[in-house]
């Protein structure tokens, strides 16, 4: 006999639950925070990056080093905020290896920003390539900032700098933005 | 760039999204897994060595006035692989960055571990060597009598009764029974007697007859006893053949290389994942029993892994669309006796009702 299936919606445990059974070994509750939060990490990452190559391998670093420092969360509600942190970090050492390849004079090529609209695909291709000639540390800031609408205060939190460095990085980056934008 | 150009430009990157779908988040979840895994066994086998260096410098110490002999020094074993790992594969990560994946009932140990030699026995099952490429040591794996020497490369050796089978998926790997050598490249496999008995006519079927496409120009002659199988595609061609077929909407197709996955290399740890996105494959073809199926054996394959809960659940909706009551009440009870606060224990209590 054929059933009917009743639709219910699932009830979701939040994140401190979440956090909580994973401290104490639940491998289910780390996976259920890992689907919850996986998209918006790859997210962040990839819209700092710029490009879709090396989004699976910052998520996966995230997800490892937040398996390792779950015990030193200090506010499990606030635990999409950590993980993005830990993605920024992430993302930092990324582009500072990037310049240190282009310093020694090795193109990475074509990272493949390809996930942008086809009618945007230009404009942004163009902003990137000016930001691969800023320095991470005025990079990130900016792009959380500017892109990711973060507040400073946060901006501060993400990369782990004081408030005032925060905003003079960003200040400093915006600056250098519209110089090369202008072929300065 | 303009202000409203540039405006416009971060509108547009602020809304941008990388092309994140459920088959990638599962694949970087299952790599999550696997990373956390292999640290862990890095830890134990770190601890392992300080322990076995502990006892190294305490024997010295007792035993200074006899510390040379000319004899040979005996084996060492400096890690050992569980003997029944756990249904999802379990790993072995060598000092060297090697790591061996062992499917249920493998057995590996640790012969020799040292910068110029890695030597490791398999007495049971089939296990999949990632070696880290080296051209300065030695990397042997010993099954019975027969030995395989690498250089860097990524191969699966599996116990088949009295035979070995070899399959090399990158790279290059020696395979030397003792009296004859013949060396296998990416995508080869090929099966060799492992005891000195002759197999007998129930266990092995006879070799083939025709002439052995592995044996080479050089005039290197085949492995007595050796047969050649057909070469399977390897777990990367088939997974990336399924994403292609997915993303072109030939789900039949896509079907096809995830069952392939599961059938040929059923002791591959990215079974378990590839079982599940074939679940959802056969969901998307309205094709709800073999969707429940591929979901089941999914939970079967890693009960206690992070696809489990989802795959469970899955199979027991998809059971009911399929219009089985009785096989998805069952499986919505097993759901909420392993997750009684499940992600999905709500509606699982509605089918098990």
């Amino acid at each position: 006999m054929r059933r009917q299936v009743r639709a219910v919606s699932p009830v979701a445990e939040d994140d401190v639950t979440l956090v909580e059974r994973a401290m104490r070994g639940d491998d289910q509750a780390f996976a259920a925070i890992y689907r919850r939060h996986a998209r918006y990490v790859a997210g962040v990452a990839y819209r700092i990056l710029g490009a879709d190559s090396e989004v699976d391998d910052v998520v996966q670093e995230t997800f490892v080093d937040a398996a390792k420092g779950l015990r030193r969360i200090e506010d499990p509600r606030k635990l999409r905020g950590w993980l993005a942190a830990i993605a920024v970090r992430r993302v930092h050492r990324r582009l500072a290896r990037r310049a240190r390849l282009r310093w020694l004079g090795i193109e990475l090529g074509w990272l493949g920003r390809s996930s942008s609209e086809p009618k945007d695909r230009e404009r942004v291709d163009a902003l990137y390539e000016i930001l691969d000639r800023i320095s991470a540390k005025y990079r990130v800031p900016w792009v959380l900032s500017e892109i990711e609408g973060e507040t400073l205060p946060e901006v501060a939190r993400l990369c782990g700098v004081s408030l005032a460095t925060a905003k003079r990085r960003v200040a400093y980056a915006e600056e250098r933005i519209r110089r090369l934008s202008h072929g300065a | 760039m303009a202000p409203d150009e540039n405006d416009k430009t971060r509108k547009a990157l602020g809304s941008a999204q990388p092309p994140w779908d459920e088959l990638r988040e599962q694949r970087v979840l299952v790599r999550v897994v696997e990373a956390q895994r292999r640290d862990a066994v890095r830890r134990r086998v770190a601890g392992g060595l300080a322990a076995v260096g502990a006892v190294v410098v305490v024997g010295a110490l007792g035993l200074t006035a006899s510390l040379w002999s000319p004899a040979e020094p005996p084996a060492r074993i400096v890690g050992t692989a569980p003997r029944r790992p756990a249904a999802s594969g379990s790993s072995l990560a060598l000092a060297d960055g090697s790591e061996a994946i062992l499917s249920a009932g493998a057995s590996v140990q640790v012969r020799e571990q040292s910068e110029d030699r890695v030597a490791l026995d398999q007495s049971a099952g089939e296990v999949l060597y990632d070696v880290r490429p080296n051209r300065a040591r030695s990397f042997v794996v010993r099954l019975g009598k027969v030995e395989v020497l690498v250089v860097g490369t990524r191969f699966r050796l599996a116990w088949a009764g009295e035979w070995v089978r070899v399959h090399v998926e990158h790279g290059r790997v020696r395979v030397d029974d003792g009296a004859r050598r013949v060396e296998l490249t990416a995508g080869e496999e090929m099966r060799v007697l492992a005891t000195s008995e002759g197999p007998s006519a129930a266990q092995t079927r006879a070799p083939d007859p025709s002439p052995d496409p592995l044996e080479d120009a050089t005039g290197e002659a085949s492995l007595p006893r050796v047969r050649s199988v057909p070469s399977v595609p390897s777990v990367e061609s088939l997974l990336a053949s399924a994403d292609a077929a997915r993303g072109a909407g030939r789900l039949a197709e896509a079907a096809n290389a995830l069952g392939r996955i599961a059938t040929f290399h059923a002791g591959d740890p990215r079974v378990t994942s590839a079982l599940f996105t074939l679940g959802r494959v056969e969901r998307s073809r309205g094709r709800s029993a073999a969707a429940a199926a591929a979901f089941e054996r999914c939970w079967r394959r890693s009960p206690r892994g992070p696809l489990a809960e989802d795959a469970i659940a899955e199979a027991a909706t998809s059971w009911a669309f399929a219009g089985d009551a009785a096989k998805a009440r069952s499986i919505s009870a097993r759901y909420l006796e392993s997750f009684p606060r499940g992600t999905h224990a709500a509606r699982m209590r509605a089918l098990s009702d």
